[in-house]
């Protein structure tokens, strides 16, 4: 006997959003139900009551997240036009219009994609910082400890950075990032080659990752 | 002194739904009993809710069944009560009684 099937899009609802260790025995239900009678206007009403009071349970029970995710989307679109204003000076959009396609468009999103990052990354940091102060688990120490070490690994990764953009330009001249070479000395080209947003975003991801990466301090003092 | 959670209205009359199934209690019987006595739809995902969290506390306890084709191919999650659920909806049931008798007469009019 082949049993109608209930319908497809609620059901991928339910799947989607009622995750949990009774979404199994609730989806059976559901089914169960349905195949003694219940119409489908009564197996949406359940599926929608379902997804409705689990996203409510989860924001009850994550509601700092989610208060700080509105807060951060609320004000992020002007911190991004901030950024834009800061990061994309004339020089460098000048830079870019004297490319070549597809380098141009390439270049303008890889800028527009790092300022994205670089607004979704400080929200991260300050979540994090803000959750460990308020948790008073937030280590000033080892903040700093996280900070000092960044330093001289990032100073690494962005030279490294620069002195391939670099060569590359050398190889490829005029092609692909247009550096000044006539009239720059080398030192001046790898730093003009470095300040890019990519390298904000770097380090503002290596500072909490090192921050996250050190042992947490044993919370009770040690009795004399 | 330890916290003392109360039972809520819901919590309560699935405890109650649960000792008059007694070993057939899973989603569905719960909730068609639930709407027999309340005379509306009960959502089935608030009574998990309300289960799921009776489980946390140590109120109820769940084992899988069998799986069914009628379900797709799922199993039946059966519950039942535990003692200290059991204790929980006594003593809830004392404080509802000894609050009603405390009412006014004509209060409950």
């Amino acid at each position: 006997m082949s049993l109608a099937t209930p319908p497809i899009i609620a059901s991928w609802l339910l799947e989607r959003f009622t995750p949990g260790e009774m979404h199994e025995a609730l989806a059976g239900d559901l089914e169960e139900e349905f195949h003694h009678g219940r119409g489908k206007p009564w197996y949406w009403r359940q599926v929608l009551s379902a997804v409705f009071i689990r996203q409510v349970d989860r924001a009850r029970f994550h509601w700092t997240a989610f208060l700080f995710a509105a807060v951060w989307s609320a004000i992020s679109p002007s911190l991004f036009l901030l950024e834009i204003h800061l990061i994309e000076n004339e020089r460098l959009m000048e830079r870019f219009r004297q490319l070549q396609s597809p380098w141009f468009t390439v270049s303008k999103g890889v800028l527009e994609i790092s300022i994205f990052f670089l607004t979704l990354w400080l929200g991260l940091i300050l979540y994090g910082i803000l959750g460990a102060w308020a948790s008073r688990g937030f280590d000033i120490r080892r903040f700093v400890r996280a900070l000092l070490l960044t330093v001289p690994l990032f100073l690494e990764i962005w030279m490294a950075v620069a002195v391939a953009t670099v060569l590359i330009n050398m190889a490829f001249p005029q092609r692909i990032f247009n550096l000044d070479q006539t009239h720059a000395s080398l030192l001046q080209m790898v730093i003009s080659a470095a300040l890019s947003p990519a390298t904000v975003v770097t380090f503002c991801t290596m500072v909490p990752s090192l921050y996250l990466s050190f042992p947490r301090k044993p919370s009770r003092s040690r009795s004399l | 002194m330890a916290e003392r959670s109360y039972l809520g209205e819901l919590e309560l009359m699935i405890l109650l739904v649960l000792i008059n199934l007694g070993d057939d209690a899973y989603g569905v019987p719960i909730s068609r009993e639930l709407e027999r006595h309340r005379g509306r739809e009960v959502s089935l995902s608030s009574v998990y809710a309300s289960l799921e969290r009776m489980e946390g506390k140590g109120l109820v306890t769940s084992e899988l069944g069998e799986p069914l084709q009628e379900r797709g191919g799922r199993a039946r999650r059966y519950f039942r009560i535990t003692p200290k659920g059991l204790q929980q909806a006594q003593e809830t049931r004392q404080i509802l009684v000894q609050l009603w008798s405390e009412q006014p007469q004509g209060g409950a009019a």
